[in-house]
């Protein structure tokens, strides 16, 4: 059949024959449906995070309460009373009824601690405080009491 | 008749029924209208707080720890295990899935299963978090898995009536609990959630939490040390002589902080029981409730009086005849012994009645009592815990005053004192003449910041060089009078004992005594002022044989605790 030319008719109506209801329906369910695909997956996503975050919550305060768990463990193992126990029971210790007070000479330069009071017992007033990285120099030249 | 013509008939039936349905749809109008206008706003607010829920999430409650941060109360959540024996289904299946978690056999969980009782049954209490998580997340029909906030003590039952305990909502209920609770419960959060018609949140509704704030640490003064040495001492003595109880206080003399504070009788912190109302006096911190009569231990406080007011001095002389007539009453020394012409301090080492007698009426009682009443006796000390006596001091404008209280209370009779406002006044003496004010809480360290607590100079109440000579009597006192079992080798002690008798309506109780001695060492700097009250030894009343060798004990532990260079004689070996 030879090709025939669009007639003015068919031009006129042309597009609206040509792109009628029966092409425009598949477009527009093609757009719906990528317009729901779209909304499910941001609303699973949303639904996602939520989950996520819940477990998140749930895990942090199991981790909380473990930490508050673990530090009551150390707490009891650290006790006097335990310690006095493993003393006794398994190492054999007795509680010491004699000390030995020896004076040394004390070297130029040498650090002594706070005078007559234990670790936890600070002087009010602040005593000096000798940086670490003078014990290690001391250390390194092996200062001899 | 045509058919175009139709008979008329009123009937009176078709009327009714028109006007029943007319009234009925006007009725249901009218109480649609009432339930959807008139009575909307009340169904509204129900509808809302059916489908919305608001929960209380607790905070974490604060730590009590030591000077040196060793834990003495924390904080752990557990879980409460019940059966629900309504939903139960499958009961062999449950018991073989939490017999290893529960470390019991299965038949013995379905021996508890079959019970069928239809309120909870309980199946295991205080289950650590992590097993009940992993309970919980088995999702057994009928187990029902409940949290509790549990307070722990990893000291044991260390400085118990100090410490107080919680309630099972965990509002502090006593001691510490109690009075620094504000700090310790922290701020509760909130959770606001959607929920469907049983009460289940909606997945996917409105969530909103407000976070909790959890509590502070509250950080002691007490060394726990100390505190253990105070305890050991004070059941050994009552154990030893029998007593009904007692107290020791070991106490910071330059800063007025508190080392130790022990009581006995004291209590299980783990098994409080509110329900019965005996054990109700156990709860209460006997060093700050507990009045007593301090006995020769007051002697030092009259000795300092005259001395600060120039009236004798350490050498000053008296002749002391073993007793004393004062208006009718005959006051005899402890001993019923003439100690002939002896000087002040010798009315320490001996602990005469009749040098105390004597000083009191050189003071005469309007500078006896104000110097009394200076060293903070008959006023509380304002420790800032509840429940603290402030003592009783009648003095010479009080009404029921007769001069013999003037004899009597210049040896610590007829004078009511805590043993907290004991300690704190021979630690004046101690420190060089500045009263403190005791305190127990040294830091709140919180979410927000730390506020630390400063030592407080309530006022000086002697001079240096006064203070300086009432601690040499006191080391008389303690290393050569008739207290010598509280001499600690190494170390220069001072001190001084008391057997006091024990007022009872009408009198004194003849033979129950409170025997206490109250001491501080080294003698040069003290490092900590203790007081040592035994409460009604059987044995022996004396305070010399009863609390001297416990002050001597802890002196001489606590002295190596801190690492106090003891005397030269007793320095072993010297190198270098």
């Amino acid at each position: 059949m030879a090709f025939q030319p669009i007639t003015s008719r068919e031009k006129e109506g042309g597009l609206a024959h040509r792109w009628g209801l029966p092409a425009l329906l598949p477009t527009t369910a093609a757009i719906v449906s990528l317009a729901s695909l779209l909304l499910l997956l941001q609303s699973s996503n949303v639904t996602t995070s939520g989950y996520d975050l819940r477990r998140l919550e749930a895990m942090r305060e199991d981790w909380a309460q473990s930490n508050y768990q673990l530090e009551a463990e150390i707490a009891y193992l650290q006790s006097l009373g335990r310690v006095a126990r493993e003393a006794k029971e398994k190492l054999g210790m007795v509680p010491a009824t004699t000390y030995l007070f020896v004076t040394v000479a004390k070297t130029p330069g040498a650090h002594t601690t706070s005078q007559g009071l234990s670790p936890g017992l600070e002087a009010e007033s602040q005593s000096t405080q000798v940086p670490p990285w003078v014990w290690g120099i001391l250390e390194k030249l092996r200062v001899r009491w | 008749m045509s058919h175009m013509e139709r008979p008329r008939v009123h009937s009176w039936r078709l009327k009714a029924l028109i006007l029943f349905l007319m009234g009925s749809g006007l009725g249901l109008t009218l109480r649609v209208s009432y339930l959807q206008i008139a009575q909307s706003e009340s169904f509204r607010q129900q509808a809302q707080e059916e489908h919305w829920a608001k929960q209380s999430v607790l905070p974490h409650r604060g730590m009590i720890r030591d000077r040196n941060s060793y834990p003495l109360a924390a904080t752990v959540t557990v879980f409460n295990l019940f059966l629900d024996t309504t939903t139960l289904r499958r009961p062999e299946r449950v018991a073989q899935a939490l017999s290893p978690l529960l470390e019991r056999s299965e038949e013995e969980l379905l021996q508890l299963m079959s019970r069928g009782q239809k309120e909870k049954v309980p199946l295991a209490l205080g289950i650590s978090y992590e097993k009940g998580r992993e309970i919980q997340d088995l999702g057994l029909p009928g187990v029902v898995t409940e949290k509790e906030i549990k307070r722990v003590y990893p000291e044991g039952n260390m400085a118990a009536p100090l410490l107080g305990f919680v309630g099972r909502d965990s509002i502090g209920l006593t001691g510490i609990e109690a009075d620094f609770n504000a700090e310790l419960a922290g701020r509760s959060g909130s959770l606001i959630f959607e929920r469907d018609s049983i009460g289940n949140p909606i997945p996917l509704g409105f969530r909103q939490l407000v976070p909790p704030e959890g509590g502070a640490d509250l950080i002691l003064t007490l060394d726990r040390y100390a505190q253990r040495l105070a305890e050991w001492g004070l059941d050994e003595a009552i154990k030893k002589h029998k007593a009904s109880g007692g107290t020791i206080i070991i106490m910071e003399p330059r800063t007025g902080a508190i080392l130790a504070m022990a009581s006995r009788p004291s209590f299980d912190l783990t098994a409080i029981d509110l329900r019965d109302a005996s054990r109700m006096e156990l709860y209460r911190n006997r060093a700050i409730t507990d009045m007593y009569e301090p006995g020769s231990v007051f002697k030092v406080v009259t000795m300092a009086a005259a001395l600060e007011e120039r009236l004798v001095t350490p050498k000053t002389t008296f002749y002391d005849n073993g007793f004393v007539v004062k208006y009718g009453w005959p006051i005899w020394n402890w001993d019923g012994k003439a100690n002939g012409l002896i000087d002040m301090t010798e009315v320490l080492k001996r602990s005469a009645n009749v040098g105390a007698i004597w000083v009191s009426d050189q003071l005469g009682p309007e500078r006896f009592y104000k110097h009394v009443l200076r060293f903070g006796f008959g006023q509380p000390t304002y420790i800032s815990l509840s429940g603290e006596a402030s003592g009783q001091v009648r003095t010479h404008k009080d009404q029921g005053w007769s001069p013999v209280d003037l004899a009597t209370n210049s040896f610590g009779q007829g004078i009511s004192a805590t043993p907290l406002q004991m300690i704190t006044a021979v630690s004046a003496i101690a420190n060089g003449g500045q009263l403190m004010r005791p305190y127990v809480v040294k830091q709140v360290v919180g979410p927000k910041g730390t506020r630390t607590y400063q030592p407080v100079v309530v006022r000086r109440v002697l001079s240096p060089e006064v203070a300086q000579q009432l601690g040499e009597m006191m080391h008389a006192a303690a290393e050569q009078g008739e207290s010598k079992l509280a001499v600690v080798p190494g170390y220069k002690v001072g001190g001084k004992t008391g057997t006091a008798s024990i007022s009872k309506e009408g009198g004194y109780a003849s033979e129950e005594t409170i025997a206490s001695f109250a001491g501080f060492a080294p003698l040069r700097d003290p490092k900590f002022a203790i007081l040592v009250k035994i409460d009604k030894p059987q044995d022996s009343p004396w305070g010399s044989v009863v609390a001297s060798p416990v002050f001597s004990s802890i002196s001489s532990q606590l002295l190596i605790y801190m690492k106090e260079r003891p005397v030269e004689p007793f320095l072993v070996q010297k190198r270098g």
